[in-house]
């Protein structure tokens, strides 16, 4: 985390001390790494299903005992919150930067627990993306736990004192309302409450069983990481299935050939994101080479952009490819080949891992 | 070879002459606050507030995002007031200012084993009617390499570079593609030139964040003015050896007319440019002056750069006042009220040092 970060956690301590009545705290220094650990390993990270999320910056638990879905260990600390915090937009983000460590909080969440993105701003301010609120919510009522968007360090003592009020529930339920509220205001305001008018303005193809965003991710974007494009593809990657909940999503890359996937595959074994990419549910990695019927010049102009960065000549390009591939797509012109789509190869699980070591 | 506990207190005695305290605890250095007060805001070492996540001021003093700019960020100031400065800081926690404060260099493996003895030492000190607050704890993360001493070399190196007559700080604002160098020594004022005697603080030899503290009794204690001019960087690392490319990166901003390796045991920089700080066999600091002062500083750039510290500078100095004082004082030049971060900026850097000290003068 950034040094600002950093004053985040000292303000969850001024504000809220190291304990809430039996609620302990676990936070670390900046320059710990122990956040890296899991959660039943005495850190900050929440793995489900064989896969292991961002790491949190503070976690409230209690003196009770608590099975690790991704470990199956028992412990006898049982977590309750979890909190990413980010002094992003203090930092002048208004864009999708914001998203980027919302997959942070969400480990807990599928562990059933209330995870919590907190973003402060300035007062007078409002920059915070509404889609967060629309990610949060539809987290919420698909995931086990709760997912919380929140600016206010207040409202965690407020949910602390009613977890300890035994009425979490309510606290919680009036939390969600709200964030709906504005979401589905927001909603309104920018694409006249229309998904379909959503899908068009945001590189999205909605079809009747299954969804596709596409965005100009190249190779380059995950192998250079001063470009952080994992954790930014990753924000996006969540900010669809979540709009789109029941919904199967091609998250198309036509910058990227098969051959690039199996190369970051091969590389990207232990980068947290590129594994969140590849293996979250109902989500498809798609590239050029899984498209069907792509005009050779569509395909080539794809190619002769594909490791340039995109300015100049080369986004006029690139725009000229993607709005015919997205005309084509919803005309069904250009299709997705389901066979095609590569399935990821690093998918020793948990189980699997200890009966080899058995 | 690595800094462990006893090698920080070694340190610290020979070459800044503070004492050896023995407390219930063991071995610590002992500190007035202020000194403290530095060595924490640098180190990130903690005063004992509680066993999970002590406090520590490191990382509160921004001002601007990046360098000859003036995009402000949380920190100092917030929405066009003052906000995290030492004095408000104070005015919640009395403890930072009053009375001596006790280094305690501790060794750990994990934040686990470091929390129960916090609680531990929170327990014995409490039972010794001691206060827990007037205690700093020093991270030795022993499962680190170089146990994870870079903040303390950062401390060694700009408590050393302030004799030489540099304003020094840690985590310097560049921008995000220069990066953020670990230290910076502005020593832009010589007596020769354009320097005030304000008979308050002397603007050179000393931590930016010391301006920030005249209002809380901080004593003017450096030495001679400098007598030359200069603006240098460095890098410190306690395990690997390899700066040279970071330094070379900052050094190609035009800014800087040299750059120090921190390194404790290298033994020669790795370029005739660069210098380097270092301890020598028995831990006293000692520094290797480059063999030839960089040639790369561009004029325009570095003009620049010194006009922006200049200003930068002001702020920390303003800080010294609360906010009340601010707002009267930009009414009294001005006449109307701060209305955003715009007018602030405009304010302070309109200002002369003189001015500002003076109005310090009537709130000390």
């Amino acid at each position: 985390m950034a040094s600002s970060d950093y004053l985040l956690k000292q303000e969850i301590i001024d504000e809220l001390g190291h304990e809430y009545d039996g609620i302990k705290l676990r936070i670390f220094p900046e320059t710990s790494d122990e956040d890296q650990k899991l959660f039943s390993n005495g850190g900050l990270t929440f793995g489900y299903n064989d896969l292991k999320y961002g790491s949190c910056d503070a976690c409230w638990y209690v003196e009770e005992e608590w099975k690790c879905p991704y470990t199956e260990d028992k412990i006898s600390k049982r977590p309750i919150i979890a909190v990413e915090a980010t002094d992003a937009l203090n930092r002048g983000s208004t864009g999708n930067a914001q998203y980027q460590r919302f997959h942070h909080a969400l480990g807990a969440v599928k562990n059933g627990l209330i995870g919590i993105y907190y973003l402060p701003e300035k007062e007078g301010q409002d920059n915070l993306r509404s889609e967060l609120y629309g990610m949060g919510a539809n987290a919420s009522s698909i995931e086990n736990g709760f997912y919380l968007i929140n600016q206010d360090i207040k409202e965690i003592k407020k949910l602390l004192k009613s977890i300890k009020d035994d009425c979490s529930e309510k606290f919680i339920g009036k939390k969600l309302d709200s964030m709906n509220e504005k979401f589905t205001k927001w909603l309104k305001e920018e694409y006249e409450g229309s998904w379909d008018t959503f899908a068009k303005k945001r590189s999205t193809i909605i079809k009747d069983d299954y969804i596709i965003k596409y965005s100009a991710r190249n190779k380059r974007n995950f192998t250079d990481s001063s470009q952080r494009a994992g954790h930014i593809a990753v924000g996006e990657m969540y900010l669809t299935k979540y709009f789109f909940p029941d919904q199967k999503f091609y998250y198309l890359w036509p910058r990227m050939t098969k051959e690039d996937l199996v190369y970051l595959d091969e590389n990207k074994k232990n980068d947290k994101e590129w594994n969140l990419l590849r293996r979250e549910e109902n989500v498809n990695i798609t590239t050029i080479d899984d498209l069907r019927n792509v005009p050779q010049d569509i395909s080539t102009k794809f190619m002769d952009v594909k490791s340039k960065p995109l300015k100049g000549d080369a986004l006029k390009k690139w725009y000229s490819a993607k709005n015919k591939m997205e005309e084509l797509l919803r005309n069904n012109e250009i299709y997705i080949d389901q066979d095609s789509i590569i399935e990821y190869n690093n998918k020793e699980t948990n189980k699997q891992k200890r009966l080899n070591n058995f | 070879m690595t800094i462990g506990s006893k090698e920080v207190l070694i340190i610290l005695k020979k070459n800044f002459d503070f004492e050896v305290h023995e407390t219930v605890l063991g071995e610590t250095i002992l500190m007035d606050p202020f000194s403290a007060f530095i060595y924490s805001s640098v180190t990130g070492s903690s005063y004992l507030t509680n066993p999970v996540f002590p406090f520590s001021p490191k990382g509160s003093f921004k001002v601007f995002y990046n360098a000859c700019n003036y995009n402000m960020v949380t920190g100092l100031f917030e929405n066009a007031s003052l906000y995290r400065t030492p004095y408000n800081l104070y005015k919640k926690k009395k403890f930072l200012f009053e009375g001596n404060k006790k280094i305690l260099p501790v060794e750990f493996d994990s934040e686990d084993e470091l929390q129960r003895k916090y609680k531990n030492f929170i327990e014995i000190l409490k039972d010794n009617d001691e206060n827990p607050e007037n205690y700093i704890i020093q991270r030795v993360e022993t499962s680190k390499k170089g146990n994870g001493m870079e903040p303390f070399l950062e401390y060694l190196a700009t408590e050393y570079l302030k004799r030489e007559g540099y304003i020094v700080e840690t985590q310097i604002p560049l921008s995000h593609s220069e990066g953020i160098p670990d230290l910076g020594g502005y020593r832009i004022f010589t007596s020769e030139s354009d320097y005030e005697d304000n008979k308050l603080i002397d603007i050179y030899g000393l931590n930016i964040i010391e301006l920030s503290l005249i209002r809380l009794g901080l004593k003017n204690r450096t030495g001679p003015s400098p007598r030359e001019k200069s603006i240098l960087v460095g890098e410190a690392k306690s395990s690997t050896k390899n700066m040279a490319v970071q330094l070379d990166k900052y050094l190609e901003t035009g800014k800087f007319d040299r750059a120090y390796e921190i390194h404790p045991f290298k033994k020669s920089p790795s370029k005739s440019y660069f210098g380097l700080i270092r301890l020598d066999k028995s831990f006293n600091l000692e520094s290797i002056k480059p063999d030839k002062t960089f040639t790369h500083v561009r004029k325009e750039e570095r003009k620049t750069y010194v006009k922006w510290l200049k200003n930068y500078i002001k702020y920390f100095l303003i800080a010294n006042l609360t906010n009340d004082e601010l707002k009267k004082y930009y009414k009294e030049k001005f006449g109307e009220n701060i209305s955003n971060e715009e007018d602030l900026i405009k304010f302070i850097n309109s200002l002369e040092y003189e001015d500002i000290i003076n109005r310090i003068k009537k709130v000390v």
